[in-house]
């Protein structure tokens, strides 16, 4: 599934499904576990700017909120469009990777 | 509520309403978290309204309706099309700012220098884009009224306005006529003055009734796309008149001095100490416009999807 904007490294997007891909997180989560994992920090602009495109494109889902905090989740498409991204990327970082002679952990 | 609570709020402030129904609450909660943190209250304010622009321009998030995409794609027209109001006269400030002036020694003239040329080149150009935007504004306008026709919206102050356009042209001709054949004529002056005035009232007075015209109709999608490509060629124009605005100016300082005691020939403007502030005005509007029409092109896009 091509989904617009999956070109750039670090999109924000590519951040957040990833971080999704744990399981249910709300706003706040999601800014800890993305800079936990990739080391970006999210403006809440940035992240709910994302998390609306997302939801537009129906790879991810709100949640009833939980006390003015609403969880979100990826959907089966998110799931897809994240798999295929992930495949592709670690196609061309192996590769990258052969080519500057270290090996790919 | 602390200062960093209220420079956040007023932040959020900026975005669009069907996105603070949607997301405000849990937007206040992350703030909040983030603000405990240790987060820059300045940091996440200019986050906010960096993402608001772009919530405004993309719409995304925004609710699945067509009517909802139809009337943001309108609003949006107005403010690629409003600007237009302010940018021609100007534009034709500009353009008459500029002359000739230089002095003669000798039987032939001296020639204008390149740098000269060029800088009446650049004003010339700018007298064809005006009447170009003004060709654009007009189909613009015309299509606008067919577009909604026979919709119940209140035209009466769109009649008093054309009624009163119509008047103060009809006026200034008059003034013109009688002007010729006795140049002392008071009654051409009289003319002349309440023309000119009702002309200019008339057209600021404008952009009130298109805006209201716009605000209480709905147009078909085939009017929308005419209206959404003349506002795309409107917000191009005004960039190419800021560009001739900045190579005229250019052009007329790169013009020699003029050598003592010999004869020159230059061009001009008489706007000295007000360009920068025209220039600014020129740049500001256009921009305005540039996001209008961005903005009017992805909602009718929209539109169209849902």
């Amino acid at each position: 599934m091509a989904v617009k904007g999956w070109h750039r490294a670090q999109d924000p997007a590519l951040l957040v499904l990833t971080s999704l891909a744990a399981g249910p997180m709300h706003g706040y989560a999601l800014i800890s576990d993305i800079e936990e994992i990739a080391g970006v920090v999210l403006g809440p602009g940035t992240l709910y700017g994302v998390l609306a495109r997302l939801e537009q494109d129906g790879l991810v889902e709100a949640l009833p909120a939980d006390d003015r905090r609403r969880p979100y989740r990826i959907t089966g498409a998110g799931a897809a469009a994240l798999r295929e991204r992930l495949l592709a990327t670690s196609a061309v970082a192996s590769v990258g990777l052969r080519r500057l002679g270290i090996a790919p952990t | 509520m602390t200062m960093a609570s209220r420079v956040t709020a007023l932040a959020l402030r900026t975005y669009p309403s069907w996105w603070r129904e949607r997301y405000q609450d849990e937007m206040v909660v992350v703030i909040q978290s983030l603000l405990d943190d240790g987060r820059s209250p300045l940091g996440v304010a200019v986050n906010l309204i960096a993402s608001s622009l772009r919530a405004r321009l993309a719409g995304a998030g925004a609710p699945a309706s067509r009517e909802f995409w139809v009337h943001r794609t309108q609003r949006s027209l107005l403010v690629a099309t409003i600007p237009w109001f302010a940018i021609v006269p100007m534009a034709v400030t500009f353009y008459l700012s500029n002359s000739f002036y230089g002095s003669f020694h000798g039987l032939l003239p001296p020639q204008l220098s390149r740098a000269g040329m060029l800088a009446r080149d650049f004003q010339e150009g700018m007298l064809y884009v005006i009447l170009a935007y003004v060709v654009i504004a007009l189909v613009g306008w015309r299509r606008l009224r067919h577009g909604l026709e026979g919709q119940p919206l209140q035209m009466r102050w769109f009649r008093l306005v054309n009624g009163a356009a119509m008047v103060g042209i009809t006026l200034v001709i008059s003034a013109l006529f009688l002007g010729q054949h006795n140049s002392t004529s008071m009654l051409a002056e009289v003319c002349a003055y309440i023309g000119l005035g009702l002309f200019v009232i008339s057209w600021f007075s404008l952009p009130a009734v298109v805006t209201q015209m716009l605000r209480d109709g709905e147009l078909a999608v085939a009017f929308l796309r005419t209206e959404v490509r003349l506002s795309t060629a409107l917000a191009c124009l005004s960039g190419v008149l800021t560009l001739l605005a900045v190579g005229n100016r250019v052009a007329l300082s790169l013009q020699p001095t003029p050598l003592p005691g010999a004869g020159y020939w230059m061009y001009r403007s008489s706007l000295d100490a007000w360009y920068l502030p025209l220039l600014i005005g020129f740049l500001l509007l256009t921009i305005i416009s540039a996001l209008g029409a961005h903005a009017a092109r992805r909602s009718y896009t929209r539109t169209l999807i849902v």
